[in-house]
């Protein structure tokens, strides 16, 4: 790394000459490595490292915010001195002496990344190219690919914090595609962690290609979804995407704080059922999403969202706290040098409550059954969210009955938490990368089995029979 | 001379061909919030990327650092990456002998001072908020200038130079009417700082929002439907490698086997047109060096040609379309479109409008990155815009999805608008009348 205590310093104090309240430095230093097979054959390798800096300056609830990757100190300070410039006051504060913190790495890697050779890499994704073509003659194409990243970071502010951290990950994509005439389905399983090329041998990869396959020939025979209002029972797993677009991006402080958001000024009140219980946790070990520090050098934490339907809490990173006059939560994070960091989500999931996944199919006489979700996206001003379902079924007297596609929900963050009557016990988290003003960041989403009252779906199947 | 090094680097490292694509990016961006910038952020970085053969097949790596040792390991692990690879797909790079110059860059931007162009959005700020008693607040009023130089250069003796500029202001602003909140945005590509780009930023955004207050949901069906400019520009930008020469050859896109064919109404002429006068893709060269050149795509609704790049052109035994791109530094090239254009038809939307006794003008959309799939081109996306009754915009709805499979809904196409505005992805296609469109609602 390129940073020390001298240098980087000497930078923060000549980043206060001009005024501002606090300064902060982030170096980073990230390889990547992307490797993708196609039916067996390695088709593209792509690897590579970044490094950059980024000095970003308070002045209040204002922010400045600059970047170079050049490691040269002239080219530096020129951007620190920019900065400053734009300020354009006098001096209002020092940088206090900067004292190296030791971090204790919670997720840290038994195989590095780096590690791994290539012929190993290739030995894995074999196996989940093997698992998907062999599930089925309908499976006609095979996509696996590998993506490894390994990041080294260093942040050091005006108030003394000098603090490394190393965040090594990796993921593997198994994507079937089953075609059958003129009829093509594509379905993916992606699991990645927080953590060395150990992950492997801790997941089941057959096991998983294999139900990426038989979502892709099942979808294959399914008939359009049928549209309009129904009771929906959402899977566990990726299911979580609804309380990640729904819920989770109008609680970060980058909505909060501006007043963008539904939940503006409704701590301490009822938001949600009173099943529902929801927390952002930054800490589990190795999860996809956590980290042991934040982009801005503070503790990742545990944070109660909604507990017994009750709003809690928001995310919050230390500039909208200035705002908002509250604490920020360990939330702040950033794609990479050139973003400057905001709240964002980490492992964020609803809780487990006392139903069955049985129970609640067995109670519900006519919905949609969404065992798989894709991806979303919600406007937070105004609440309304949408998402792809990628596998569903229709549920008929109370089961589960025949398969149906193209289906997507939609609704409103505020009314649907209230809709939801029964939680089941089966909670899990599944991984995703989450794009927003920051950038594009790892986060795992998650919940128990989960019934909605009444949604909107949306599909080219006409009415509901 | 970084890049003889490199390249001295890979053919000592026993790589057959080799490649290298420099860029180098300077920006300044800032918010205004509450008549104060906030966010200024400045930046100047660069990076370069390094494509290698070694029996033809190739691999990309890529690094922001260019000390010599750094150089060095990359040219040893593009070398490995390609001794991995086993496709039988191969690329050869293109031969070059004079150097390549393309200059788009408009300095014009660059005279004005920082502070001068913080004034300017202040004023945009201050504009919206008076526009309109219904507009609550501006959640974003931003400014974004970007400087980017790219050079290529190869083992064949290519050499190219490009160099272009983009200014970008956007603005977001929040309508009440006491009930509830709904939002407008809008964005202008600007050359200069000039009072007509501002008017109209402000325009645009505050009419949005206000037009979506007291949206209503309206019953499920299929209705006849108008895809405004911008949703029918959405569309066709999520969904255009079905005309990828590589997604065709891998069995991927819709449009295997089907050139010559009609895919689509005859109302309807696709193509990509890398030198529209001001288009956002415009360019002499991609980045393998191939000469840029107008492909037509769709003609009358026949399926004419797709878009090729080095290696997929080679792979089919035809030139390449000069459609070979990276996006950024550590992306390897892809295929991509420059500019790809729906050619317009010769009715305004309000002429459009004026045949439809019962109907939906599609004004938004939500969800494209999840809601559809390239591969079958099949849609089911969030929607919202306005009833059409007797010819006319009756009331604003939401909450509605609109559902259907791209391609058959591009044959069923009633009418194409004379409308029309590029995105910042160079796509354009104009207001298109569909015969019925799937919608769900209440």
């Amino acid at each position: 790394m390129f940073l020390d205590t001298v240098k980087a310093q000497r930078y923060l104090d000549r980043a206060l000459a001009r005024g501002g309240d606090f300064a902060e430095l982030f170096e980073e230093e990230k390889w990547t490595c992307s490797v993708s097979m196609l039916n067996g054959k390695i088709e593209a390798a792509n690897s590579g490292e970044r490094w950059g800096l980024s000095i970003r300056i308070f002045d209040g609830l204002r922010t400045v915010y600059g970047y170079t990757n050049e490691q040269d100190d002239e080219k530096i300070m020129a951007v620190i001195d920019q900065l400053a410039e734009s300020i354009g006051r006098k001096r209002q504060a020092e940088c206090r002496l900067l004292q190296p913190q030791e971090i204790a790495d919670q997720h840290a890697p038994e195989i590095p990344v780096q590690s791994v050779t290539l012929k190993q890499r290739r030995q894995l994704m074999q196996r989940a190219n093997d698992a998907l073509l062999s599930y089925d003659p309908v499976i006609k194409k095979a996509m696996v690919n590998l993506a490894d990243e390994d990041q080294t970071v260093i942040i050091a502010s005006s108030e003394g914090k000098f603090v490394r951290d190393n965040r090594q990950r990796t993921r593997m994509r198994m994507q079937a595609v089953a075609v059958e005439g003129d009829r093509m389905q594509n379905s993916a399983k992606a699991p990645g962690a927080h953590a060395g090329y150990e992950f492997y041998d801790q997941i089941d990869i057959e096991a998983m290609a294999q139900d990426a396959a038989r979502t892709a020939k099942v979808m294959l025979n399914a008939d359009e979804c049928p549209s309009g209002e129904m009771t929906v029972v959402i899977d566990n797993g990726f299911g979580g995407v609804i309380f990640h677009e729904a819920c989770g991006h109008s609680l970060e402080a980058t909505s909060v704080a501006y007043g963008n958001s539904v939940f503006c000024g409704k701590l301490g009140q009822k938001v949600a059922s009173e099943l529902v219980n929801a927390v952002d946790d930054g800490t589990i070990p190795h999860a996809w999403g956590s980290n042991n520090i934040d982009d801005e050098g503070y503790p990742c934490r545990r944070n109660l969202l909604i507990e017994n339907g009750i709003l809690k809490g928001y995310l919050i990173d230390p500039l909208n706290a200035r705002r908002m006059g509250m604490e920020a939560t360990g939330s702040s994070r950033r794609q990479d040098y050139t973003f400057e960091p905001t709240s964002r989500m980490t492992n964020t999931f609803l809780l487990n409550g006392t139903s069955t996944m049985e129970e609640i199919i067995a109670d519900t006489p006519l919905g949609l059954y969404a065992k798989r979700l894709g991806g979303g996206s919600v406007n937070p001003v105004t609440g309304d969210f949408n998402f792809a379902v990628l596998e569903a079924y229709m549920i008929r007297g109370g089961q589960i009955a025949e398969p149906v596609r193209g289906a997507t929900l939609i609704g409103n963050g505020a009314e649907i938490l209230f809709k939801i009557d029964k939680i089941a016990d089966n909670g899990s988290r599944e991984q995703g990368m989450c794009g927003s003003k920051s950038g594009s960041i790892p986060t795992d989403v998650g919940q128990p089995t989960i019934r909605v009252r009444s949604m909107t779906v949306g599909g080219k199947g006409g009415k509901l029979k | 001379m970084i890049a003889e090094t490199l390249l001295k680097f890979a053919r000592e490292e026993g790589l057959e061909e080799a490649e290298v694509y420099q860029s180098q990016t300077q920006t300044l961006r800032f918010d205004i919030l509450d008549q104060q910038s906030r966010q200024f952020v400045v930046s100047d970085s660069s990076g370069l990327s390094l494509r290698g053969t070694r029996k033809g097949r190739c691999a990309s790596v890529y690094s922001e650092k260019t000390d010599e040792a750094s150089l060095q390991a990359l040219a040893v692990q593009c070398r490995e990456l390609a001794d991995a690879l086993e496709t039988e797909d191969t690329v050869l790079f293109t031969p070059g002998q004079t150097p390549m110059t393309d200059d788009r860059s408009d300095k014009t931007l660059a005279k004005h001072t920082a502070s001068e162009k913080i004034e300017f959005m202040k004023k945009i700020e201050a504009a919206a908020l008076k526009k309109d008693s219904r507009i609550q607040r501006v959640s974003a009023c931003g400014y974004q200038e970007v400087a980017s130089l790219t050079t290529l250069a190869n083992t064949q003796g290519l050499q190219g130079t490009r160099s272009s500029t983009l200014g970008l202001i956007t603005l977001s602003v929040i309508a009440s009417d006491g009930k509830e909140q709904t939002n407008g945005f809008s964005w202008r590509s600007i050359k200069d700082l000039t009072s007509q780009d501002a008017d109209e930023l402000v325009e645009e955004a505050v009419q949005e929002a206000v037009s979506k207050l007291s949206a209503v949901r309206i019953p499920s069906g299929r209705y006849p439907a108008i895809l405004r400019y911008d949703v029918a520009t959405d569309l066709l930008g999520s969904l255009w490698s079905m005309f990828s020469s590589e997604q065709i050859q891998k069995d991927l896109s819709v449009l295997k086997d089907r050139q010559g064919q009609a895919v689509m109404s005859p109302l309807i002429t696709i193509v990509d047109d890398p030198q529209l006068p001001d288009g956002f893709v415009s360019c002499d060269f991609d980045d393998e060096g191939v000469p840029t050149q107008r492909t037509v795509l769709v003609e009358k609704g026949v399926f004419k040609e797709a878009l090729y790049d080095r290696k997929s052109a080679l792979k089919a035994n035809r030139a390449s379309t000069g459609n070979g791109f990276k996006n950024g530094c550590s992306s390897p090239v892809q295929i991509s479109p420059t500019n790809l254009l729906v050619e317009p038809g010769d009715q305004s939307l309000d002429a459009m409008m004026a045949q439809i006794e019962e109907g939906v003008l599609i004004t938004d959309l939500q969800g494209l990155h999840a809601g559809l799939n390239p591969l079958t081109t099949d849609f089911s996306l969030q929607a919202s815009g306005f009833k059409i009754e007797k010819g006319q915009i009756a009331y604003p709805i939401h909450l509605i999805t609109i559902a259907a499979n791209y391609l058959e809904m591009m044959n069923s196409i009633v009418a194409v608008g004379n409308d029309g505005r590029q995105d910042l992805n160079g796509v354009r296609c104009s207001s298109l009348y569909v015969e019925n469109l799937a919608i769900s609602g209440e």
